[in-house]
């Protein structure tokens, strides 16, 4: 192979560029549409709307950085959600108790995932998909004919309460989750670590990496992250039903995707996740203003996931040509 | 019993575990109708099976298959109920818009995956979102119900035969699997499936239209999908628009749990076929036990997750038998680490170091010392062992035998993690940075300073590495990334990665292969300053040159065992060739010279071939039964050039003409088919199919000669095999042989059977012998002989200058990617041909 290489315009730059191009352009459309949509009330809306979805991408940011995949997020999601739910509920209500059970129910789950594909040396997606279906076996084993609602006001606040009075707990809660996030991927040895894992493991261990604990932690960060994301959805709703997860896990990864996030690993950041989140978020959220019914809103929504990918491919195309290699 | 026999084996055994276990706790479970129920509900993911089995074979994945389904259903349905809900006009077009429909899809998920190269996870996954919002669109969120009975019959018919029900989807099921096994086995779909799963590169320089084929898995997929819409659809005699739902994902179960790997290459359709069996068996039997659907999940989780445990178990219960060594001296690494915080100056040990890899060794029994404040030089010609044996310092590899020990202190070195401890840096020849991170990162990775032992103290490392770039004068800013770093930058940010580790042993494995004359001298000074400081430096190098300027010892390995220590002030260059090359030195790349009349016509010839950043324009002629040399430093243009005569590359500019007539190269599969072969230089990932055998890596270049009709004749492949296992003296036990079995030379000749197998009239060698025995080097030599008295013509590549000389009737040299010399074989000399590869160097 050559061992030149020849200027090439740095891609992430560009792509966070045409991110934010396309996420202004999506604005405008939105303001044409539907005059309100600057109105702050409204923009806080969004975020507010897309917080759980938003944390959820952030975690997956994090695996996918690593070069790795959880399918489980969804589904856990919704196990995490129902299971610490009924346990809060039956337990007196205490909003403290669902808080914690959230987060350490998701650190379960992530470990899981961390030991099966760690130690036991499974794909990720392989391990991921076996505790999909678990996850999924679980839930329907906790919420089996039960009908419950979440009454406890603090989880009334988190769900819909605002903070000041103005700003939402949620998008509050997104926006705190996207700095711990942005801390712990910039900022500690982890963070370092979860590039190097993706971008060249074996390299990573010739550094001195100890690949599989740091790779571990990882997937215990998303799950954690996934337990947040759960307290969110469910104190939103208020309720427990077995479909809470829904099409979070395609939505998650899709924002990290779309904001510049590789799937072969070693690429992504935390400010292009939150704008690939404001995108979907935006696009739904004009969407229903220009009243498209919602079926037809989830069909726009893949094609807009489509047509980003496919940009982004030949994006990438174009400039192994230009930079002489094929 | 080979590995993939005894997984049937088990996989039955479980599926009858369970029937047994259902039979004892249901009632009427042991009746026939139970084989009807089970392929009535498992017909659908049977069928999907197939194609996504073929899907992951090559490497991808199809998350969209179930979404497809629901969206050919309501298609078809609303197609079909307006055509004629009643008439056979209306369920042929039901039908035939259902296989359209998922067809489309499967070849927009193979134009995304084969030919734009998009993550097949992330374009499948997409691709499932919009179906099923389109569904949704399509349906209205209702069910569409069909009243067409011709098209309900398709999917609800059954025929009593003897006490058993068989229902239609037998009709369906059956062919398909009986096909899709015939087509694998007997048609060359089979190999190039397994071809382009297990080294897609490789099969891409064979000819095989890797992206292509892909593309053709998708397609394939898409089709079946139309087929279980079909069954769906005529089955609950109405399109769902959430039929489907989670289907992909039981298809991957039962592919896996069938043991295909979800990295490719690895898999079969029986194998799937079990699969699906023992899926449809628990599902089956757990619907009827009336228990949660809880342990439906549950047990269909852990299926996944123990298959593949289970394949893992027995391969490392394998290697625990082949374990053995025991060290001599119990190791103290913590008295070690204390002598070093005591003495200033340390010495490394090495005694009776032993290695081998898959049974071939590599070293044997290797003792060596090296002492602070002097420089060692470790040299050996490509496949001596030298990285091997860095890499057991460094604690990548393990040793089988010896021990390692500092200052007389037996020590563990059992990763990288503990050689850094121990104070020993290594700057690998491949580099270890990550492109992603900038360079002060990359400076203290895995060795970051932190404040409060949790965050990162950024300016602090920032400050420090820009202390060691100024001192090997490397001025750019340390926030830059890796990635946007030219080679050679990127080599001194491997040195002051190593200069920042606090080591007292700096090991440097071709340090100089990469960098300018003007950074080697920066290097060179802080070479001599660690020296001066007392540090240890291990230093690899083929440049002679730099030996007798910086080092002070020098160490002679050949084919992983250790030759001499000298002193470089009492020898000689002569001497140390001597050592490293051995007695044959002469007589391994000598060949018996024809001379060919230059007035002949050139059997091939180029004109101003040029790509950008690659090579200059050039242009060069090549005659029947000649040997013509590329030579240069690498990275000089001359695989480049090769690459664009072959097609893997495409030129710029340029023109070739081929025995007189000009010739368009746009593929390899083009430029196999006008004779002109490549063996690739590197082996690994542009040669060998790993995990196929011989015989299929033999033929995969030119798939015609095996074929009977348009058949596979495995006679005839096995004769193929036959032939050149004689001609070549492959070593080999059969033909079935993985070939990732065999050693180097062995792995060699088979590539180079391969191309020769389809009779070239130009073959271009890319390093042939790089990395094999010196008894594997002459073979492959007094094969190049004896194809140019057969009046091939032959371009050889090689780093290596006795083999450019002892082999090359011409010699073509090349310097920064332009043609800087010209020599006859009779009178060239190795320092003409360094003096033109120099040249034009900065």
């Amino acid at each position: 192979m050559s061992d030149r290489k020849n200027g090439v315009l740095r891609k992430p730059d560009l792509n966070r560029m045409i991110n934010i191009g396309i996420l202004a352009a999506l604005m405008c459309v939105a303001t044409i549409s539907n005059r309100s949509f600057l109105s702050p009330g409204n923009l806080l809306g969004v975020l507010e709307q897309n917080a759980a979805k938003g944390v959820m991408a952030l975690g997956a940011t994090f695996v996918l950085i690593t070069g790795g995949i959880d399918l489980s997020m969804g589904n856990g999601l919704t196990m995490i959600a129902v299971v610490s739910s009924i346990l809060h509920v039956s337990t007196g209500n205490r909003a403290w108790l669902l808080v914690a059970l959230c987060v350490l129910i998701g650190s379960v789950l992530g470990s899981v995932n961390g030991f099966l594909i760690t130690k036991c040396r499974l794909l990720p997606f392989v391990a991921t998909l076996g505790m999909m279906t678990i996850a999924e076996g679980i839930t329907h084993w906790a919420s089996e004919g039960k009908i419950m609602f979440l009454s406890s006001p603090a989880v009334s606040y988190i769900g819909r309460g605002k903070v000041f009075g103005v700003l939402p707990f949620q998008t509050v809660a997104f926006l705190f989750m996207a700095a711990l996030a942005a801390v712990i991927l910039y900022r500690t040895r982890l963070g370092t670590a979860t590039y190097a894992l993706g971008s060249n493991e074996a390299a990573a261990a010739c550094c001195g990496i100890n690949t599989s604990r740091q790779k571990f932690k990882i997937y215990v960060l998303n799950g954690m992250f996934i337990g947040v994301a759960a307290l969110l959805t469910v104190s939103r709703v208020g309720q427990i039903s077995p479909n809470l997860g829904g099409d979070s896990m395609m939505d998650a990864i899709a924002a990290a995707v779309i904001g510049g996030t590789s799937t072969m690993g070693g690429r992504g950041t935390i400010g292009g996740t939150i704008i690939g989140t404001l995108i979907i978020g935006v696009l739904i959220n004009a969407l229903t203003f220009m009243e498209v019914p919602v079926n037809a809103q989830s069909a726009i929504k893949g094609l807009v996931i489509l047509i980003a990918i496919v940009v982004d491919a030949l994006f990438t195309l174009f400039q192994k040509r230009k930079s002489g290699k094929d | 019993m080979s590995a993939q026999a005894m997984r049937y084996w088990i996989l039955l055994g479980i599926v009858a575990v369970f029937f047994a276990v259902f039979s004892f706790t249901i009632n009427n479970f042991a009746s026939p109708m139970t084989v009807t129920n089970l392929i009535r509900q498992s017909a659908v993911f049977t069928i999907l099976s197939i194609g996504m089995t073929l899907v992951i074979i090559v490497g991808g994945i199809d998350l969209s298959v179930g979404a497809n389904i629901a969206l050919s259903g309501a298609v078809a349905a609303v197609i079909m109920n307006a055509v004629g809900p009643e008439s056979a006009g209306g369920a042929l077009a039901g039908i035939l818009a259902s296989v359209l429909v998922s067809t489309a899809i499967g070849a927009v998920n193979g134009i995304l995956c084969g030919y734009l190269g998009i993550s097949a996870f992330m374009a499948t996954l997409a691709m499932q979102t919009f179906c099923k919002g389109l569904t949704l669109m399509v349906t209205n969120s209702t069910r569409i119900v069909i009243t067409n009975s011709y098209y309900k019959w398709l999917g609800n018919a059954q025929w009593k035969l003897g006490g058993l029900v068989i229902p239609s989807s037998v009709v369906f099921l059956v062919p398909f699997i009986i096909l899709c096994l015939w087509c694998v086995k007997k048609l060359t779909f089979g190999i190039r499936l397994y071809a382009v799963g297990g080294n897609a590169r490789a099969a891409h320089a064979s000819g095989i239209n890797s992206k292509g084929f892909i593309f053709l898995t998708y397609v394939i997929t898409g089709f079946l999908c139309g087929i279980a819409t079909i069954l769906t659809v005529g089955r609950a005699s109405s399109a769902q628009p959430l039929a489907g739902e989670g289907l992909e994902f039981t298809v991957i179960t039962a592919v896996v749990l069938g043991g295909t790997s979800l990295l490719g290459g690895v898999g079969t359709i029986a194998g799937t076929f079990l699969g699906c069996l023992l899926m449809g068996t628990i599902t089956l039997g757990i619907n009827m036990i009336n228990i949660s659907v809880f342990w439906n999940y549950i047990i269909k989780g852990l299926c996944v997750l123990g298959a593949v445990l289970a394949d893992q178990t027995v391969a490392s219960a394998r290697s625990l038998f082949r374990k053995k060594e025991k060290p001599l001296l119990a190791a103290d690494n913590e008295k070690a680490l204390a002598a070093i915080r005591e003495n200033d100056r340390h010495v490394l040990e090495l005694s009776h170091i032993d290695k081998s890899f898959s049974g071939i060794p590599v070293l044997k029994d290797i003792s060596l010392k090296i002492e602070g404040g002097r420089v060692h030089a470790l040299m050996g010609e490509n496949g001596a062992g030298k990285s091997t044996l860095i890499k057991i310092i460094s604690g990548i590899y393990q040793k089988d035998g010896g021990t390692l020990s500092i200052d007389g202190i037996p020590v563990d070195i059992h990763s990288a993690a503990d050689s850094q401890k121990l104070g020993i840096a290594v700057i690998y020849q491949e580099f270890a940075l990550i492109p992603e991170l900038n360079i002060a990162q990359n400076a203290f990775l895995g060795k970051e300073k932190r404040k409060w032992n949790l965050f990162l103290s950024v300016p602090e490392m920032e400050k420090e590495t820009g202390k060691y770039m100024d001192l090997l004068h490397l001025r750019t800013s340390v926030t830059r990334k890796v990635r946007d770093l030219s080679v050679s930058q990127q080599q001194m940010v491997e040195i002051a990665k190593a200069m920042g580790s606090d080591s007292w042993l700096v090991v440097m494995d071709e340090p100089t292969s990469a960098i300018t004359d003007a950074d080697k001298e920066e290097l060179f000074k802080v070479i001599r300053e660690m020296k001066a400081a007392g540090m240890a430096i291990v230093y690899v190098s083929h440049r002679m040159g730099e030996i007798f300027e910086i080092c002070d010892d020098v160490t002679v390995l050949r084919d992983g065992e250790y030759i001499a220590t000298k002193k470089v002030s009492e020898t000689t260059e002569q001497e140390l060739t001597r050592l490293m090359v051995g007695r044959e030195v002469n007589d391994v790349f000598l060949r018996e010279k024809v001379s060919v009349d230059q007035a002949e016509e050139p059997v091939f010839k180029v004109e101003n071939l040029s790509r950008r950043g690659a090579f200059d324009p050039i242009s060069f002629e090549v005659r029947a039964g000649e040997v013509l040399g590329l030579s240069g430093l690498m990275g000089a243009g001359r695989t480049e050039i090769a690459r664009c005569i072959f097609g893997l590359d495409r030129p710029d500019s340029g023109r070739m003409w081929l025995n007189g007539q000009e010739i368009h190269i746009t593929s390899p599969k083009k430029a196999l088919s006008q004779g002109i072969c490549y063996v690739s230089e590197d082996r690994r990932r542009e040669g060998i199919i790993p995990l196929r055998s011989l015989k299929e890596n033999i033929c995969l270049a030119d798939l015609s000669q095996i074929l009977k009709g348009f058949v596979v004749d495995e006679g005839k492949q096995e004769a193929l095999y036959e032939e050149y296992q004689q001609k070549f003296r492959i070593k080999a036990v059969s033909g079935e042989q993985p070939i990732e079995r065999l050693s180097g030379g062995n792995q060699q000749k088979c590539c180079l059977a391969r191309m020769l197998a389809c009779r070239p009239t130009l073959l271009i060698l890319d390093e042939p012998t790089r990395g094999i025995d010196v008894g594997a080097k002459k073979e492959i030599h007094q094969l190049i002989e004896k194809m140019a008295k057969e009046h091939m013509a032959i371009i050889l590549i090689s780093s290596e200058l006795p083999e450019i000389l002892g082999a090359c009737d011409r010699i073509l040299v090349l310097s920064e990617g332009s043609l800087t010399g010209t020599f006859q074989g009779s009178e060239a000399t190795e320092e003409g041909i360094m003096e033109c590869a120099f040249a034009g160097q900065s």
